[in-house]
């Protein structure tokens, strides 16, 4: 039966309906010759204005570390080692853990701070390698956030949003800026093997078209699942396959007219070229030993977090917008003392090695990179404090964040504490500022990088966001 | 004591009085008029009422007279204001009169006569108003209409700041607006006139206005900076020029006081930068290069042929039409320079990277006049190529990673271009060289490769404590 309601337009149909359309595209392309280049299906037409960076890769460290013992100095701290914080410090909300906790014993910070670089920017010894190169980063000591636990604030960083469904940042980035390699997604994330953290939900493209959705490359040999062919496929068959099915899907398309046929088509092509790209740029066989020497001796094992930053770094020279590392483990409620030099021992040298690795190869002209969690960590102990043992609560009402390359300011620490760590006191950055420096800095207008959907304009800053100038070089 | 000046001060006290009475009156009269005899059922008490209001008017006239002796008003505006006034004390006492002498006459001509004197009551109030407050106070903050201002260049939001004059577009209204009024050529106070750019620079009783270069010099940046209390603070009354301006002419004054002078953000501090933006909209803050400089569009046809032979092609923004190009290919050739020259106008960003790119085919490239960035990278370009490189006048960073490039070449591109980053690792520069390089151009940035110091195993306060 022929579906009279989907029948291809006449001749006449097409003129008598278009011609207005067609009036109104040749007079915006007079106001802005911009508005007709460039469109591509489901994404905007590139940058706003001038873009400092193309690129931005995330180095997200899952669980919140705490700030007090890696950027944040609080001398005073140590001063009231065991000592009750007193009341009046804390004011503003609590957590119903911090609220059912007895007592609420100051800690000193764990390891010993210095300044550092030319900047003298502060710095514990837990970073040595982060500190070498301190003069490269942009340290925000005033982040808040609005939840106080992990998920609804890792999703918040991520979408503006508390609740799961927006698009993420990698995905507003790739509709607003488009790819700059045909063979490879925009958004690519890479988790730590055994220090798993974040989710695929924060891969999401919400509402935004699926090609715009973060793909997870996982270790090892099959970086991304089911890219293969299966046994007994040939590159040969499968090519055959797929232009078999392009000209069903054209005859598809020559009778709806759907752009959703052609995207599907084009997304299929991706996944087919994707079957040489990926294996190419996941293969670190090539590197040199010096290379692999600067990452520290895990970047030889897959998985590991300094393996991704190679790997991140090898993205990013091919173009890929949005690069996000997840590395989880950082929630220390408890045994503190324990396990962040863990952590920190399998993150500072790499982390530092991917910026200096950017920079050597002139890419951290026009690549931002990103440090931090989804919130800081309480000034008092969760838990008993011991002789050597304590833990440190969630805190979303101060933490720190790094930032290095394109556009943004070298050696500059940015924001201040109270002397207990506890409340912001000088020039706050929610994270919706945070996001809209981040779009600023890719040539993004917060306010104009927006989506309607459900009859309403939706953005990753929501309503909110001031970008940061201080911060911009 | 100066009784003259005491006494003088009450007037804009006084004036309320003989308005205030008059207007009393005059609603009384309306009242009768239009029939309301229970509240007024005598012209007498009108008449009682204009008498008063008369005194009291004469009262405000005497007292207006003796503050008129002290010369801190313009004196055009000041004698309009103090005829009217006698005008409408005249026209008071005729009405009274008139009121008193012909009892019959008609009540609508004595209600007349009464509005002429509200009228004139107005008037008078509306232009003493006008020399204490200034001609804008009343409709400063109403619609354009009211105001009456032409459109400066300065409340167009499009304006491009580098085409604000500073005297012509920011100070000039201001002294226009805050000084003029006092310092003319018809009564030019203090010996001094500021009409004109010119006046600035003629001496007067204090010394000249304004001495270039030295604001500490200037007399005219001295009395607007005194603190308000001060005798010799200007102008004398009403609010200062405003913080901003004064900053704004110093910072004019120190940097020559020429007439055409702009702002330049090298120049500027950044607390002048942040006044700039808060006060009018005007943003110096330092932007690269590519951020200032204009470039006209493409025509889609070239872009399309750029593209098709093998470049990456993007406008920098929606309004910005520098390029950003970036040759996708692993051999360049004629053809792709030759694609590269037509466009060469509005290349800002260039990546010719990895593509065979010889010294002679860089020879071929007509010049970029606002290239800022070039990545060269992996390509057989020696040290004959840094010839190349130097006639690109805004060239800020140059990555020769991977080439041929020596030391010598290095040292003479550093030396004779604006070039501030240099990207030399896998090059014929030695480690030697690079570091006696560095040392003479310390103000650039000279990258080639990077390792870590070896750093020894920290120890926690926990620890360190235990081994105490």
């Amino acid at each position: 039966m022929k579906d009279h309601h989907h029948k291809p337009l006449s001749r006449r149909d097409f003129l008598g309906k278009s011609t207005l359309g067609l009036g109104a595209i040749s007079l915006a392309s007079l106001v802005n010759p911009m508005n007709l280049y460039g469109s591509t299906l489901g994404r905007m037409r590139g940058p706003h204005f001038a873009p400092r960076a193309k690129r931005v890769i995330f180095l997200n460290m899952i669980g919140a570390p705490s700030q007090l013992d890696l950027f944040d100095y609080k001398p005073v701290l140590t001063k009231m080692h065991g000592v009750e914080l007193p009341d009046s410090v804390m004011g503003g909300r609590v957590t119903a853990t911090v609220a059912a906790q007895a007592t609420k014993p100051i800690v000193r910070p764990l390891y010993n701070f210095s300044q550092r670089g030319e900047s003298g920017m502060w710095m514990s010894d837990l970073l040595p390698h982060m500190a070498q190169i301190a003069d490269e980063l942009c340290m925000i000591n005033s982040m808040y956030t609005e939840s106080v636990q992990h998920e609804p604030a890792q999703m918040f960083t991520h979408t503006g949003s508390e609740i799961p469904g927006r698009p993420t940042m990698g995905s507003w980035i790739s509709y607003g800026l488009g790819s700059e390699n045909e063979n490879l997604p925009t958004y690519i994330a890479l988790m730590t093997k055994g220090n798993e953290g974040g989710s695929t939900r924060l891969l999401s493209s919400g509402f935004l078209p699926a090609e715009h959705q973060g793909v997870q490359f996982r270790s090892g040999k099959d970086a991304v699942l089911f890219l293969n062919n299966p046994p007994g496929v040939t590159g040969e068959t499968r090519r055959e396959q797929l232009d078999y099915l392009q000209k069903l899907q054209q005859k598809n398309y020559n009778e709806w007219e759907d752009p959703a046929i052609k995207a599907k088509m084009s997304q299929y092509e991706m996944a087919f070229r994707m079957q040489t790209s990926v294996p190419e740029v996941m293969n670190t066989d090539g590197e040199p030993e010096h290379i692999y020497e600067l990452y520290g001796e895990d970047s030889k094992k897959p998985g590991t977090f300094a393996s991704n930053c190679l790997l991140a770094r090898r993205l990013a020279e091919r173009g890929v917008r949005f690069v996000q590392l997840y590395h989880g483990n950082w929630d220390h409620h408890s045994n503190l003392p324990k396990a962040i030099p863990k952590r920190c021992k399998e993150v500072d040298q790499a982390s530092a090695a991917l910026i200096m690795d950017l920079k050597q190869r002139g890419l951290l002209e026009d690549t931002l990179v990103i440090w931090g969690g989804e919130f800081g960590r309480t000034s008092f102990s969760q838990g008993q404090l011991t002789k050597d043992n304590f833990g440190r609560d969630h805190h979303p009402d101060a933490y720190t964040m790094l930032m290095a390359g394109a556009g943004v300011k070298k050696g500059l620490t940015y924001g201040a504490t109270d002397d207990f760590g506890y409340h912001i006191t000088e020039n706050k950055v929610h994270v919706h500022d945070l996001n809209a420096t981040i779009l600023h800095l890719l040539g993004l207008d917060h306010e104009r990088l927006n989506y309607k959907y459900q009859g309403r304009r939706f953005r990753l800053t929501d309503v909110h966001g001031d970008v940061v100038k201080d911060i911009l070089s | 004591m100066e009784w003259d000046l005491f006494l003088g001060r009450f007037h804009p006290l006084l004036v309320h009085l003989p308005i205030g009475f008059f207007i009393l009156g005059y609603i009384f009269e309306l009242l009768l008029k239009f029939g309301y005899r229970s509240i007024i059922s005598s012209r007498k008490i009108i008449i009682l009422t204009y008498t008063v209001g008369l005194l009291a008017g004469i009262a405000a006239a005497l007292s207006g007279w003796l503050l008129s002796f002290s010369d801190d008003y313009p004196l055009s505006a000041l004698d309009d204001h103090k005829l009217l006034g006698i005008l409408t004390l005249v026209v008071m006492l005729i009405l009274i009169f008139y009121q008193i002498k012909v009892p019959a006459a008609r009540d609508t001509l004595k209600l007349l006569g009464s509005t002429i004197v509200v009228i004139l009551i107005a008037a008078t109030g509306h232009l003493g108003g006008n020399l204490t407050h200034g001609p804008d106070y009343l409709v400063e903050y109403g619609p354009g209409i009211l105001r009456g201002s032409q459109m400066g260049l300065l409340e167009n939001s499009e304006v491009n700041p580098d085409s604000v004059l500073i005297f012509q577009d920011i100070l000039k209204p201001v002294l226009q607006d805050k000084c003029v009024a006092c310092h003319n050529s018809e009564q030019s106070r203090g010996g001094l006139k500021l009409e004109s750019y010119r006046d600035l620079f003629k001496d007067a009783e204090h010394g000249k206005p304004v001495v270039a270069g030295n604001p500490e010099k200037s007399e005219l940046f001295r009395r607007i900076s005194l603190p308000a209390e001060d005798d010799l603070a200007m102008p004398p009354r009403g609010n200062s020029i405003g913080y901003t301006n004064i900053q704004i002419l110093k910072h004019w004054i120190a940097e020559g006081a020429d007439s055409l002078a702009i702002f330049k953000s090298d120049a500027i501090s950044g607390e002048l930068i942040a006044l700039l933006i808060r006060d009018y909209g005007l943003d110096y803050s330092p932007r690269p290069y590519y951020e200032k400089v204009k470039a006209d569009s493409l025509s889609e046809g070239i872009l399309k042929e750029l593209r098709n032979g093998g470049f990456r092609a993007n406008y920098l923004g929606e309004n910005n039409f520098l390029l950003d190009v970036e040759y996708g290919g692993d051999s360049i050739g004629e053809r792709e320079i030759q694609l590269l020259n037509q466009v060469s106008k509005n290349i800002t960003f260039l990546k010719l990277s990895g593509c065979k790119l010889s010294d002679e085919m860089l020879e071929g490239l007509s010049p970029i006049p606002h290239l800022t960035r070039a990545d060269l990278s992996k390509n057989p370009l020696t040290g004959h190529s840094a010839a190349y490189l130097m006639e690109q006048l805004h060239l800020e960073a140059v990555n020769l990673n991977d080439t041929e490039i020596d030391a010598e070449a290095l040292g003479k591109l550093l030396s004779e271009s604006g070039i501030a980053r240099v990207y030399i690792r896998n090059t014929k520069v030695s480690e030697d060289e690079i570091s006696s390089l560095s040392q003479n151009y310390a103000d650039k940035e000279i990258i080639a490769g990077f390792t870590f110091e070896k750093v020894p195993e920290a120890k926690s306060v926990f620890e360190q404590s235990q081994e105490e």
